[in-house]
């Protein structure tokens, strides 16, 4: 029947009915088939796949950063420790009208103009379910009042963490550093994958220095969250491992007379224990208050500080180069006794000048009308610098250079803190170097005051001067005393590294210098005999002062006259007791007229407080035994 | 003839039973009700447990099915008399709801009649193949071209409402059901074959004129991770509480998607993925087999017509049920674009469960009546 049919056929109707509906059943088979296959493949094949996918969707990994190390003095004070800090903290997403909720936030407690300016930027790009830190630091008043009004506003929350906090401020900046947020360079490095955004890592100083050993491990907090990021329950807590503790080897009072004796005065202090390398006090000024640093510093407060002229960012200690001046000419004197220059009875007459044969330049004694007969006693006690002139000259430069290399001049100290500086040894290899000229007899003449074109560092100057109290033998200088574990609370202590000995062929010598150096303060015409009066121990030291400008350097008495910024550098070098040294000392006063006058104070009151707290009895030397070393 | 067998096997039940004096198909009635049971747990599983909209859903499956047994007692002749006026009210209510229905995500689909929500499309979705149905029973079959004429314009007309709204995923589905019950009414091959050639050739034209999100849609499901977080997010959460769900499920309340509100749409459009992952592979298996079985017992009830009228009717819900399966699976497995139709009797949702009842009612009506052929 192809033609249509004028009549219903329900036979015919019935069968094209059934044969479209196999059709569309098989067609049917095949689509669910097809279904079947797919929610196989979803849920059996790709299961572990899909598993991981939903567990990444619920599962946050959160990093929980580790206490830092605490820093103490050799006696267990405190230097660097972590405190609590609040800050107040806005959750969005709880709350219906931000404008609103944040003038309320202000009826209660002051909020700055920039914290608010940082707050609306942050809640722009953050996103709505992240917390917005409002207000940082937040003052314990401001606690307290908020924690009362707190149920009143609903998504704002007071969060806790540890900020880290150095209580003696000033004191020892430079020397501890301080901490900081990271930086965003330094989080993409990253080693170890320890840091995150919002870690703190040491910036300077022994912070920086010692970072690995102080930050510890950070531990991780998996938690749950819903689909708002919102915390469901607490999956997993792995803690932190914190930082280990150090014990520096620095003497917290010491520090702090060093910091308070130097004053509004431009200079550093570096202290010294001549058996072990370790740093008893180091101190720069001026200085600045760490604390201000540590939870990123404002910029107009770093401005101030970078712009000033005094520099109170720049560590002195460490970096300050200075000409040693007459500081230099124990060490001197050592090297023309071992070179068997002179003995200790040699004499030389000083008439206030020099003259090198063969030329007409005049090089002046301090003391215009001179000092006379001159033995090397009386070149140190009185610091005569024509007896110097002569002892440079004869022992000539490669000698002064090959002998002195040994105490650490011209040398980067391999201490353990970044940014020593290495100041210079002149010689005429380093001259041609550095300077691109020809070394010339004159040369050698004022380097023998420690002047042209010698420098060093308080640190190499006091190293030196530890070395010659502990006889030749020279410690890798350090600030680190123990290590602390606080997991096991056992306290390892870290050992003295010897770097250097010098061996003199008659070991007396060391003696002998020593002993001229006493002078310098025992003896009514030492340089330093202001400091001896009611001094309690034999100690031994050197005066410096080193030019500034050609004025005329006899009347320093009247040196309230010339401007501050032309007034001589003062330096003072000293150690003590005779005749077992336990303390050496370096002390550099820019502009500080005279080492006598302004240096010599601070290394007195330093090394007395230090013996004193040793428990070391006064006058206890004996006198004579000395003599007897000199007789021979 | 052994074709003609089944027509005329029907022999009056000499001592009925209460469900055959009330007209009901026992075996299809207790899979819906299975299905239903099915689909309030998913619900209760997807609503973390809480019974509110459990309940609210048991009442609409209540009223579903008190809606069913009461259809189920017409006459046939009254599923005749009342299919243009139905047809005619859709029709109505579809200008209607483009006038003044609820405008929800862009698009006008709902009218809002105080105690209910109506969605016209739900309503169109049956009307249109009883009126077909009825449309194409009356003439002879294979249809010749007039009928075929005057059926497409019957789809013609709710399908440009449809499409008006916008409404893509209904639309597709408006046209397709048409197109099935002409196709089973024996629609000559070669209309077929033109008509799939005018569609493909009609594809970019169609393109053209799609609105903007309609695009998106396609892409999205072409590639998901186009937009991870945007609109390519419902695909791939949903495959990734598939997938977690693995062979025996997480159990019931637990599952991270759901739980944590990873999945959208969880208790309606995207209740089979809550399925998938607090039961597994083998319970979302089941469920499809319970629809499977609901729509092979009503096509066994559609071979067992008396007439082509009760045939095209009980075939038009077996697709209808089987269409919305498979597209609404796909769809959460990420294979189909994401259309936004529901699982019938298991997704959350008032009308489509009292219109899907109601139909199930005509199917078990027109099979247990003692009807005879009314074109004979």
């Amino acid at each position: 029947m192809t033609e249509a049919a004028p009549l219903k056929n329900p036979i015919q109707e019935y069968r094209i009915f059934r044969r479209r509906i196999l059709v569309a059943v098989a067609i049917g088979v095949i689509l669910v088939l097809t279904l079947t296959f797919r929610l196989l493949d979803l849920q059996i094949l790709q299961h572990p796949y899909y598993d991981t996918l939903a567990l990444g969707n619920r599962i946050r990994t959160l990093p929980i950063n580790p206490p830092r190390g605490i820093l103490y003095d050799r006696h267990g004070i405190v230097l660097a420790e972590n405190v609590p800090s609040y800050e107040l903290v806005v959750h969005r997403d709880d709350i219906r009208n931000l404008k609103d909720t944040l003038h309320r936030i202000e009826s209660i407690v002051p909020i700055r103009r920039q914290d608010l300016r940082l707050f609306w930027q942050l809640v722009r790009v953050e996103p709505p379910y992240e917390p917005v830190p409002l207000q940082r630091d937040l003052s314990t008043t401001s606690v307290a009042r908020l924690a009362v009004n707190l149920n009143h506003l609903p998504g704002v929350s007071i969060r806790a963490h540890l900020k880290r906090f150095y209580p003696l401020g000033p004191i020892g900046a430079h020397l501890l550093g301080y901490v900081g947020p990271i930086h965003s360079g330094e989080l993409r490095r990253n080693p170890g994958h320890l840091y995150n955004a919002e870690s703190d890592v040491g910036q300077d100083g022994f912070e920086q220095s010692y970072e690995n050993l102080l930050y510890g491990i950070p531990g991780i907090r998996e938690v749950e969250v819903n689909v708002q990021g919102r915390l469901v329950r607490v999956v997993h807590t792995q803690p932190p491992v914190p930082g280990d503790s150090v014990y520096l080897t620095i003497d917290a009072r010491l520090q702090a007379i060093a910091h308070e004796m130097l004053g509004q005065n431009a200079g550093a202090v570096v202290a010294v224990d001549p058996h072990t390398g370790g740093i008893l006090a180091m101190a720069s000024t001026p200085s600045f208050n760490p604390n201000r640093f540590v939870n990123g510093i404002r910029e107009a407060t770093y401005r101030k500080l970078s712009d000033n002229l005094l520099q109170p960012l720049f560590n002195r200690a460490l970096q300050g180069e200075y000409a040693p001046a007459s500081t230099i000419k124990p060490f001197l004197a050592l090297a023309v006794l071992d070179d068997h220059v002179i003995t200790t009875r040699t004499t030389i007459f000083c008439p206030g000048t020099f003259v090198l044969p063969g030329t007409t330049h005049v090089y002046h004694d301090w003391q215009p009308w001179g000092h006379g007969i001159t033995n090397l006693r009386k070149a140190l006690t009185q610091s005569v610098d024509v007896f110097f002139y002569h002892m440079a000259v004869d022992l000539g430069i490669h000698r002064i250079d090959a002998f002195l290399r040994p105490f650490g001049f011209g040398q980067k100290p391999d201490i353990d803190l970044a940014g020593a500086r290495a100041g210079v040894l002149p010689s005429p290899g380093w001259k041609l170097k550095h300077m691109g000229g020809p070394w010339y007899e004159g040369d050698t003449v004022i380097s023998g005051i420690g002047q042209g074109y010698w420098l060093v560092t308080p640190l190499q100057m006091a190293v030196a001067v530890g070395t010659i109290a502990a006889r030749g033998h020279r410690y890798r200088p350090r600030v680190i005393h123990a290590i602390a574990n606080p997991t096991n609370h056992r306290v390892y202590p870290v050992l003295p590294e010897p770097a250097r000995t010098i061996r003199l062929d008659r070991p007396g010598l060391w003696r002998i210098v020593a002993r001229d150096m006493e002078s310098v303060i025992k003896n009514p015409t030492g340089t330093a005999h202001g400091i001896d009066y009611g001094l309690k121990y034999a100690l031994a030291g050197k005066t410096g002062t080193a030019q500034i400008s050609n004025r005329d350097r006899s009347d320093f008495m009247n040196y309230h006259l010339i401007p501050k910024s032309e007034r001589d550098n003062a330096v003072f070098i000293a150690f003590g007791p005779i005749p077992h040294p336990e303390i050496a000392v370096a002390v550099f006063v820019q502009h500080g007229v005279a080492g006598a006058l302004t240096a010599a104070p601070i290394a007195r009151r330093i090394i007395e407080t230090y013996l004193e707290e040793r428990g070391i009895p006064p006058h206890q030397y004996p006198y004579r035994s000395l003599d007897r070393d000199r007789g021979s | 003839m052994n074709d003609s067998s089944a027509y005329i096997r029907h022999t009056p039940n000499l001592n009925p039973s209460l469900l055959s004096r009330l007209h009901i198909d026992g075996p299809l009635l207790l899979e819906l009700v299975l299905l239903s049971a099915m689909g309030l747990i998913a619900l209760f599983g997807a609503d973390h447990g809480e019974l509110e909209l459990v309940v609210r859903q048991l009442i609409r499956i209540l009223l579903g099915f008190a809606v069913l047994v009461a259809v189920a007692q017409l006459p046939p002749a009254y599923y005749r008399l009342a299919a243009p006026w139905l047809y005619l009210a859709a029709l109505i209510l579809l200008i209607v709801v483009l006038a003044f229905g609820q405008r929800s995500l862009g698009a006008q689909r709902w009218l809002d009649l105080g105690f209910v929500r109506l969605q016209p499309t739900e309503l169109m979705l049956l009307a249109l193949p009883l009126m077909l149905t009825r449309h194409l029973s009356n003439h002879t079959l294979p249809p010749d071209w007039r009928t075929v004429a005057t059926s497409l314009l019957l789809i013609a007309m709710p399908l440009a409402l449809i499409l008006k709204e916008p409404d893509l995923g209904s639309a597709l589905l408006i046209g397709v059901i048409g197109i099935f019950c002409l196709f089973v009414s024996g629609l000559n091959w070669r209309y077929l074959a033109i008509g799939a050639v005018i569609l493909c050739a009609a594809a970019p034209i169609a393109w053209h004129f799609m609105h903007q999100y309609q695009k998106e849609r396609i892409l999205i499901f072409l590639n998901p991770e186009r937009d991870p977080l945007g609109a390519g997010y419902h695909i791939i959460q949903s495959q990734i509480a598939l997938g977690s769900g693995g062979l025996f499920g997480q159990g019931l309340l637990h599952g991270s998607q759901t739980q944590l509100d990873f999945l959208p749409e969880s208790t309606t459009d995207f209740i089979f993925a809550v399925i998938g992952e607090q039961f597994g592979f083998l319970g979302a298996l089941a469920l499809v087999m319970i629809f499977l079985l609901v729509i092979q017992r009503t096509l066994r009830s559609a071979i067992r017509m008396p007439d082509h009228f009760g045939r095209l009717w009980a075939a038009s819900m077996a697709f209808i049920t089987f269409l919305y399966v498979v597209v609404n699976i796909g769809m959460v497995s990420g294979l189909l674009p994401v259309v936004g139709e529901p699982l019938p009797l298991v997704s959350f949702g008032g009308s489509s469960v009292v219109t899907l009842m109601a139909g199930f009612g005509v199917v078990m009506g027109l099979e247990h009546h003692q009807s005879t052929s009314w074109n004979t």
